[in-house]
């Protein structure tokens, strides 16, 4: 179960959806797929999370990487959809201040308009 | 709920993370009294304890690997696993006391504080045989 990235929305924003456990092992790939983006000029991204049940810090740290190259790179990067355990561990690490997770991808989307 | 007693054994490498999901995944559903809030909570440091020794646990070419082994004990009152490694000790200077959560752009570092955070009780041991973490969770009522 890797990563997909979405059909781009309206005003350039791209979803990225990870894999249903956000982990050690999927981590890298998604680092990497969200680089990619960012180097072919798509640094307005949306993780859209409906779909990973679990995240640990590793997962974590891969957002907190990607948020940082997006802002180098003009963009943002805002979390859509997260389950349960993904607010708990959010929150639990203050990131959730910084991450700013939407309830829905149109949500999150509409986040970059304002 | 009847007291339980779940085990997994295998090498530290990161397959052990599905193992550990797939074990939770029956202990939930044997347990159904356990709440989602303990479940989260229990299975998201276990796995950040596990993914730390399998990070910390490179295998040279031509070694062993090192064992795992996981017991997970649940009963009316408390889910405890108890984990074991036969591997390297904790660097010298890592104290579970002087564990704190690091800022927002840090992109490593936080797998301790959230066990912390997370547990009721958390206990490191250096043995004879190697490492053993015991994990708590009280229940909620």
């Amino acid at each position: 179960m890797t990563e997909s990235v979405e059909s781009q929305q309206g005003d350039g924003v791209s979803v990225v959806r990870p894999a249903a456990r956000l982990n050690m092992v999927a981590a890298p790939a998604f680092t990497a797929t969200v680089e990619r983006l960012i180097a072919s000029g798509q640094a307005r991204i949306v993780v859209d999370l409906s779909a990973t049940e679990f995240m640990d810090s590793s997962g974590l740290g891969s957002l907190v990487s990607c948020l940082k190259k997006a802002r180098q790179a003009g963009g943002d990067l805002r979390l859509a959809a997260p389950g349960p355990q993904v607010q708990t561990v959010l929150e639990l690490t203050n990131l959730s201040r910084v991450l700013r997770p939407a309830a829905t991808v149109p949500a999150a989307v509409a986040g970059f308009e304002s | 709920m009847t007291a339980g007693r779940y085990t997994l054994t295998a090498p530290a490498r990161p397959a052990f993370l599905s193992g550990v999901h797939e074990l939770l995944d029956t202990i939930w559903r044997e347990n159904a009294r356990l709440g989602e809030a303990d479940r989260t909570r229990f299975e998201s440091a276990l796995i950040e304890v596990v993914g730390n020794i399998v990070v910390h646990s490179p295998v040279p070419d031509g070694a062993a690997a090192v064992t795992m082994r996981l017991a997970v004990d649940c009963n009316d009152e408390r889910i405890v696993a108890d984990v074991r490694d036969d591997g390297a000790p904790l660097p010298d200077g890592v104290s579970l006391d002087a564990v704190t959560m690091p800022e927002w752009d840090a992109e490593s570092g936080r797998g301790l504080a959230l066990v912390r955070a997370m547990v009721d009780g958390l206990d490191y041991a250096r043995t004879d045989s190697g490492n053993r973490w015991l994990l708590t969770c009280l229940l909620s009522a």
